[in-house]
């Protein structure tokens, strides 16, 4: 392990009743909350409740997550899940068409949903894998990523490293990447298909 | 990537990389704020049974009968072991009845911290503020036993 926290740490350490530990949870998996809630066409307002919603269901989760590699997971399931109830609580108020007999899309049931999900849970683990690199691969990545686009004289210049030396460094870092554990967990959840 | 076996080429990850970082981007404040609030709701001190939703007439309604979209009151029944909850969801208020009537204590507890009490009357019947925005849950005492259901939007 790097310097970085690892997740099961975070995550032992909320259960005990870290704060802080909850917090940066929170900061963590957020984007993948909001990343599957905004999949089901909710109001800026539901958004906000599905989200609330399935941080309330992790505070009485943490007792009993097993495994926390499976963590992001639990929170695209329960994401969903949330999100589901929450169109069926309103379906009384929102508007019905009569001729169809519907009152909303139902995303659910679509593989172009289950590909997004599966796409917002891989974007977590690139995410929780780039935690996990050597902070100097972590830099280097970070100044390739950036926005706008940085040239090689000025990430050289940045690093005090080679201009030479930056392409190949850039290939042990995501080979580095490809090992972590979060891409290793990604990989071995993505082989029990049907696993949800 | 390739999502099977993690092993696309460095430009494609470095790609998808890039995708992934800008999910981070524009994540509201507020809601992360929430979030980390939830927090408070961690209960490690007391032993809780759950009152499970049993019924909830959002869920048997014929979808396309117009009248009940704005006349019926939203119901729901929650179970537990010894304890009964009735709640209906009034555009205000929430009305309840916890059978047996002898449990003490009601609260709705809101996701934002908050929390609204009320002591049912010798029928079991209470009342509580309808918060503006869910979720919440609610818990109540019966002897020594605490209930308290799941989350659920309102």
């Amino acid at each position: 392990m790097t310097g970085s926290t690892s997740l099961a740490d975070t995550v032992a350490a909320a259960r005990g009743g870290d704060r802080g530990a909850w917090d940066s949870l929170v900061e963590r998996y957020m984007p993948l909350v909001l990343g599957v809630a905004v999949r089901f066409r909710l109001s800026a307002e539901d958004v906000a409740d599905v989200s609330q919603a399935v941080w309330l269901r992790l505070v009485e989760h943490l007792d009993d997550i097993r495994e926390p590699r499976a963590l992001p997971g639990w929170i695209v399931t329960t994401t969903k899940n949330e999100a589901l109830r929450l169109l069926k609580a309103r379906q009384r108020t929102v508007p019905v068409d009569p001729l169809t007999g519907t009152t909303l899309d139902d995303p659910s049931g679509g593989a172009e949903l289950a590909e997004d999900l599966l796409r917002l849970e891989r974007h977590q683990a690139l995410r929780d894998g780039l935690r996990e690199l050597r902070p100097g691969h972590r830099a280097l990545l970070q100044l390739l990523l950036n926005d706008p686009p940085l040239s090689y004289d000025e990430i050289s210049r940045r690093l005090s490293m080679p201009k030479g030396s930056i392409g190949p460094t850039r290939a042990r870092c995501l080979e580095e990447l490809r090992g972590t554990s979060a891409l290793r967990a990604l990989l071995s959840t993505s082989d029990r298909s049907g696993r949800r | 990537m390739d999502p099977t076996t993690g092993h696309g080429s460095d430009d494609d990850l470095l790609r998808e990389l890039e995708h992934a970082v800008a999910d981070r981007r524009g994540v509201p404040v507020h809601l992360v704020a929430a979030a980390k609030a939830a927090f408070e709701w961690r209960s490690v001190e007391e032993e809780l049974e759950l009152l499970t939703l049993s019924y909830d007439s959002s869920l048997d309604e014929v979808i396309g009968v117009r009248g009940s979209a704005s006349t019926a009151l939203r119901m729901l029944v929650f179970d537990a072991e010894h304890v009964t909850v009735e709640l209906q969801l009034g555009a205000d208020v929430l009305m309840g009845q916890v059978v047996p009537a002898d449990s003490d204590r009601v609260v709705l507890e809101c996701a934002d911290g908050r929390v609204d009490e009320a002591d049912p009357d010798d029928a079991g019947v209470f009342l509580l503020r309808r918060p503006a925005r869910g979720p919440v849950r609610l818990r109540c005492r019966h002897h020594s036993a605490v209930m308290v259901t799941e989350w659920m939007p309102i």
